[in-house]
């Protein structure tokens, strides 16, 4: 709703103040707290700018299910969990090998935007097993 | 309400189970730790009775919410008697109030250890031990011992089980497929649907090996529930989730990657390797533990770690406890998530051949 400043600019500039005016004076738990406080804002930051990786994991898990994308994510994964659940992608089928690299393109995706680090620790190659 | 509003009932109590005279009670403060328990460190100083002398003791009881695995306090007095009785270094239980009359919940009064418990710190002190030299591989030193004393909590078997576990759910060689419904079950209860849980889980259920025995297991045997001093083990805390089950669940939980605190190279816990871990464990046990077996349970850890991280982010959105904290351990799941796709990708990869002293392609440092 808000255009000048919008909600973007608006959580950058919390962002900014809490690293640059008030993290350098805290100490003990409240530092704790404050760097926690700042990690949160920053991940709600990345995830809020990333429309274009919600609609692109919308539709793969409308080309899995073989349907018309679902409105919201978290029904696409409702949809996909139940289909996992019920076995509907057999074992060793090409259907299989496309929904775990699905699974790994999405989890990849999600883990980038809340610890960057963990994932590069792996030193593992992510890509396609196809 | 706070401990510190219950101060006279609580000496009240100590000299009713003593008989001794409480000459100080001082409670100096919440102990860090136990996002499902509060932890007070009490001083006390008692006159005659059964316990008379100075005393550092810690009372447990319940936070604002717990998750639905947590075992009540009164369970894990029972647990924690359990394991002392079967010779684990545990803190020595002493009292128990069940009734909640004293401070308005449970509690259990248990006699405090000396050391740290929080991973970075023991990790720290660790990697010191080790460059000074005072101890020689220090890390394996530790997992050794950890491996005795997990072996001797193993010994305990339901056949020949205290009184005091009566309310402990049997299991059978069925265990693993009661895990996979059960753990299907708690998906059914998250507000989210978690794609990757429930492939992990056809995988699971799919791989399970034949259950070969049953004991007494601690269920969250990991750094953290540890007290270590120097580089020595202290006392295993933490009962809350313990029960019978597979003895390679706990093996394969201190070894699961989600629990090496960054220490990724250290397979045992983020402390050692495997090979001093399951050598102290044989020798009290009897048996080399199966790395195979151990493999497959570190990948259900992983299943289980997502799911209680994922409680611990409802505690906050929906359990009325609103703390950041609780939050972002619910991201912590994505990781498990990870690991759980390429842990089993590689237990269904063929055998690698040898590598070649300077050929072939790198794909990580883990062993």
């Amino acid at each position: 709703m808000l255009d000048r400043p919008d909600d973007a600019t608006l959580l950058a500039l919390a962002i900014e103040t809490l690293q640059e005016r008030l993290l350098p004076h805290l100490k003990g738990e409240d530092k704790l707290t404050g760097l926690l406080v700042a990690r949160a804002l920053t991940i709600a930051q990345t995830d809020g700018s990333d429309d274009h990786a919600r609609q692109q994991s919308l539709a793969e898990i409308a080309r899995l299910l073989d349907t018309a994308p679902a409105k919201t994510l978290s029904e696409a994964k409702r949809h996909l969990a139940d289909a996992i659940r019920s076995r509907r992608f057999g074992t060793g089928t090409p259907q299989a090998v496309r929904l775990r690299d699905h699974l790994l393109h999405d989890t990849a995706a999600r883990l980038r935007l809340v610890n960057l680090k963990y994932m590069a620790t792996r030193q593992r190659r992510a890509e396609s097993s196809v | 309400m706070s401990i510190l509003q219950h101060r006279t009932a609580l000496i009240d109590f100590i000299a009713r189970q003593t008989g001794g005279k409480v000459i100080e009670l001082e409670i100096e403060g919440k102990l860090g730790g136990g996002a499902i328990q509060e932890n007070w460190a009490l001083s006390l100083a008692l006159e005659g009775g059964s316990h008379a002398g100075k005393h550092a003791l810690v009372l447990r009881t319940d936070a604002a919410t717990g998750i639905a695995e947590s075992r009540s306090r009164v369970q894990e007095f029972a647990l924690i008697k359990a394991a002392h009785a079967a010779g684990m270094t545990v803190p020595e239980p002493l009292w128990l109030d069940e009734s909640g009359a004293i401070t308005g919940k449970p509690f259990t009064i248990l006699r405090r250890l000396s050391g740290v418990a929080e991973p970075r710190l023991v990790l720290g002190r660790l990697s010191d031990l080790a460059e000074s030299g005072e101890i020689e591989e220090p890390g394996d030193v530790l997992v050794h011992h950890l491996g005795q004393e997990l072996a001797r909590l193993h010994q305990v078997v339901p056949a020949k089980a205290p009184s005091g576990l009566g309310f402990l759910p049997t299991v059978n060689k069925d265990l693993i497929r009661q895990r996979v419904a059960d753990y299907r079950r708690w998906l059914d209860r998250l507000p989210e649907a978690q794609p990757v849980l429930e492939w992990a889980l056809n995988w699971i259920e799919d791989r399970a090996p034949e259950v070969e025995r049953i004991t007494l297991c601690h269920r969250d045997f990991r750094l953290g529930n540890i007290m270590i001093e120097e580089g020595a083990l202290r006392g295993i805390l933490d009962f809350e989730f313990a029960g019978w089950s597979d003895p390679d669940e706990d093996l394969g939980w201190f070894c699961a990657r989600c629990w090496r605190f960054g220490a990724y190279d250290k397979e045992a816990g983020g402390l050692g390797s495997k090979a001093a871990f399951f050598a102290g464990y044989a020798e009290i046990a009897g048996r080399q533990p199966d790395p195979q077996r151990v493999r497959f349970w570190e990948i259900v850890a992983a299943l289980r770690w997502a799911l209680i991280a994922l409680d611990q982010g409802e505690r906050c959105f929906a359990g009325g406890e609103r703390r950041i904290e609780l939050a972002l351990t619910a991201l912590r799941a994505i990781e498990c998530e990870y690991d759980l796709l390429l842990e089993i990708d590689d237990c269904d990869a063929p055998p690698k051949p040898p590598r070649h002293k300077h050929g072939g392609e790198n794909h990580g440092g883990e062993s």
